[in-house]
């Protein structure tokens, strides 16, 4: 009983911390416009098939039931693939104030603290849902076929999403108690996990003819976010308008073939399978019972950032000190270069400054440059030698090395611009005489690392095709620092690009979409305007963060 | 501290500094700036030296002033054996020193420091105040504090705000001296102390083997055997902002 009031505190706390923060005001608009586009149709929920060589797309009326259907799928996998990002400050937060000290003082136990969290993020999903469910029936309300139905809307999106939101709240918590999986390397697993999971599904779309029965169980086991129960509801409307219907038995999200025609079907609902109920419930429990889960790495005495790291290597180090003398003990130099020592003024004799504006951006940009590629994990410096040497050796095709060497410096990336509001040091930068002087510093330490990591892996091109392949290379160096600087500059957190990034990265240079493709994977970006595109989009945006930059001074 | 350094904008009134307003020309207070935030942090991967290093950018040294002058500061702040350690191993007082190192750097003719000894131990406390003590004899230092030995140690002019208010703006004498004659100490029996913290500002209590020495501020003799004695700038600062502060009517 405690545990539980314990926890609600908890999630009282997070949630009135949250409701006071501006992210998350933006995170529901940004959510009331994903419904908005949904509901305008920007994209929809589409059965396709090839008739007589011609695509003809599928879609439902706009029922109140195909509405709350199609708006429950698209809240799930909206949660399913940024939910991670959005509740994933909630641990953070507690670390970087410090409060998790006060905490550890407390006699609240782990599982009651977590829960408390794990309530907290479901409230917020539950928030971000009810902004989609009320967008749906007001577009329904307004444009949509037959009666404004609030049951079928409103429980449509919570059956589906809710329980979703519940498994990711779960996961986030693992994630964010597990050292390793807290920073960058997290969001990277957390995206990939989320697309791995939504590729199982992908199977149904494979199955035989036969319509939704061939859809093997598992795969409805693994019905994430509802597509393969939506294929099931409404296979029989689109038989009935067509019989002849041979593509996969579920739908898909997308736009639309260009041109195709398009074929409505009418559904009015119709009651939802038993092994939909079952599947949601166990999404939940599975959930709920990641909270256990995350009580197993979460380090209640683990103090804040930058501190002491009670890594397994640190423990062994400070507790057998003579044996494993060789890991580095974090307590070590404080000791020994506290060794306090009262100087008199007089004894110091200080150069005199006849110069106060004799530049220094070589060195501003050295240690900028010390910044970005400083701390690290060893194995990620191996990465980079090892991208390095088989780039220069030119063996590996683009279209595999440009998407590694892309993402390998995501680290690097990712900490410009918000490292400045995260260690506190803009008052010094702000009240120097060259506040632009460290954002340039800092971009060009980016472009540099941008340029290595592109310029190993594109040469064969550049070499082959001369200045287009120069302008992809360009295009790439300018687009990728401008925009993690002006994001982090302006979110003050390093998830924004991280994830924005990975999506981009993952559409344009893993799927090989050329007009996404920022950084010459596929061949067919070189002496296209995209490039081009890129580089006036990174210089927009380093106007953008100059402009911060002058807003903060 | 934050308008002055430039770090936020004022929304009313003007700031000068020798005679050019601070708003309108705010490098004509960067240049010459030396600031330490009462909250600032540093880079945890940088060395000490290289922190130093980076700030000096910032400020427009050159590079062999900038050498010269972050090891002179490492040295006089009594960080030399620490210089090359990554700032994510120093303690509290540390990087302070190192703050107080970095505001030094450009030879700054204006140096503010926000609360800089607060949370220090002694021996910390009192070097970083023989710094400030220093550097104050041939530039104006801009000290906050709510540490009242620290400014005894080294101010020549005091302004007291209370709540965002200028209470007095005045040397430290004449501070005392307006309190002179308000100041008495005191034996009660311990059932009476709280019935003069309810009629009068206590500045002090210690306790004795039957009694209660009691040292507070009052503008008559508060009990027939009380003493009138010499007031302390912590009795001045506590006469002029304390009874709003304390709560005594």
């Amino acid at each position: 009983m405690r545990t539980v009031s314990v926890a609600t505190a908890v999630a009282r706390a997070d949630l009135r911390q949250r409701a006071h923060s501006r992210r998350l005001l933006i995170v529901v608009a940004i959510v009331a416009y994903v419904g908005y586009q949904l509901n305008v149709g920007t994209f929809e929920l589409l059965y396709q098939d090839t008739v007589a060589g011609e695509t003809v797309d599928y879609r439902g009326e706009p029922t109140a039931p195909y509405v709350g259907l199609t708006t429950g799928l698209t809240g799930a996998t909206f949660v399913l693939f940024f939910g991670y990002y959005i509740l994933a400050s909630s641990l953070r937060r507690d670390r970087t104030t410090g409060f998790d000290e006060l905490l550890a003082s407390t006699p609240v136990s782990n599982c009651s603290y977590l829960l408390g969290k794990w309530l907290s993020h479901v409230g917020v999903v539950s928030v971000l849902l009810l902004t989609l469910a009320v967008a749906a029936l007001t577009n329904h309300a307004l444009h949509g076929d037959g009666t404004t139905d609030p049951v079928w809307i409103v429980g449509s999106v919570f059956l589906i999403g809710f329980p979703m939101g519940c498994f990711v709240a779960g996961v986030t918590l693992v994630f964010q108690s597990t050292t390793r999986l807290r920073g960058t390397v997290g969001n990277v697993v957390y995206f990939f996990g989320a697309a791995m999971l939504l590729s199982l599904v992908a199977a149904a779309f494979t199955a035989d003819d036969g319509g939704t029965g061939s859809i093997p169980s598992w795969i409805r086991a693994v019905d994430l976010v509802g597509l393969v129960v939506a294929g099931e509801l409404t296979f029989e409307a689109l038989l009935s308008v067509a019989p002849e219907y041979d593509g996969p038995p579920v739908a898909n999200y997308g736009a639309g073939a260009t041109g195709s025609e398009v074929i409505t079907f009418e559904w009015d609902g119709s009651s939802w399978p038993g092994w939909f109920y079952a599947n949601r419930l166990g999404l939940a429990v599975i959930g709920l019972g990641l909270v256990l889960v995350a009580t197993l790495p979460y380090e209640r005495y683990n103090s804040s950032e930058g501190s002491m790291s009670w890594t397994l290597g640190n423990r062994f180090a400070r507790f057998t000190p003579s044996i494993f003398s060789r890991f580095r003990n974090p307590f070590r130099a404080s000791e020994n270069a506290s060794t306090p020592r009262v100087v008199n003024p007089t004894d110091v004799s200080l150069t005199p400054v006849t110069d106060r504006s004799a530049g220094g951006f070589g060195r501003l940009f050295a240690q900028e440059l010390k910044l970005l590629t400083r701390g690290y994990p060893r194995w990620w410096y191996a990465g980079t030698v090892l991208i390095a040497a088989v780039g220069l050796s030119g063996s590996a095709p683009p279209e595999v090395l440009v998407p590694i060497a892309a993402i390998w410096p995501l680290f690097v990336w990712s900490g410009m611009g918000y490292r400045t509001a995260r260690h506190r040091i803009t008052p010094f930068i702000v009240a120097s005489k060259q506040p632009y002087r460290q954002l340039l510093a800092e971009w060009a330490a980016g472009a540099l690392v941008a340029a290595a990591f592109f310029g190993v892996t594109l040469w064969p091109m550049i070499l082959e095709t001369g200045l287009d392949g120069i302008v992809v290379l360009v295009g790439a160096i300018v687009f990728v620092p401008s925009v993690a600087q002006a994001l982090g500059l302006w979110s003050h957190t390093r998830r924004v690009f991280e994830l924005g990034y990975l999506l981009l990265w993952y559409i344009g240079l893993v799927n090989g979409v050329p007009p996404l493709d920022f950084a010459g994977a596929t061949t067919e970006t070189v002496g296209t305007v995209t490039p081009l595109l890129f580089g006036a989009i990174g210089l927009v945006a380093l106007t953008i963060a100059l402009g911060y930059r002058w807003r903060q001074t | 501290m934050r308008l002055i350094t430039t770090v936020s904008e004022p929304t009313t009134g003007t700031i000068d500094w020798n005679g050019t307003n601070v708003s309108d020309s705010p490098d004509a207070v960067r240049d010459i700036l030396g600031y330490l935030p009462q909250e600032f942090g540093v880079y945890p991967d940088l060395t000490a030296r290289e922190f130093l290093e980076y700030i000096a950018a910032l400020r427009g040294l050159d590079r062999e002033t900038a050498s010269a002058r972050t090891s002179e500061l490492l040295a006089l702040t009594g960080m030399e054996q620490a210089a090359d350690k990554k700032l994510r191993t120093f303690s509290g007082g540390m990087r302070q020193s190192v703050g107080i190192a970095q505001a030094l750097l450009n030879d700054p003719e204006l140096l503010i420091v926000d609360e800089p000894t607060v949370g220090l131990d002694p021996e910390k406390r009192v070097q970083i105040r023989n710094v400030l003590s220093s550097a104050a004899s041939d530039r104006v230092v801009l000290l906050s504090t709510h540490i009242v030995p620290d400014i005894e140690a080294t101010a020549s002019r005091v302004a007291l705000l209370d709540g965002g208010e200028l209470r007095a703006h005045t040397d430290p004498e004449s501070l005392i001296s307006d309190t002179d004659g308000n100041v008495y100490e005191c034996h009660a029996p311990r059932k009476d102390v709280e019935t003069l913290r309810e009629r009068y500002l206590v500045s002090s209590t210690v306790q004795q083997a039957d009694s209660v020495q009691v040292r507070l501020i009052a503008e008559e003799r508060p009990t027939p055997d009380a003493e009138c004695v010499t007031p302390t700038l912590e009795d001045a600062y506590l006469d002029h902002i304390g009874p709003r502060t304390i709560g005594v009517s």
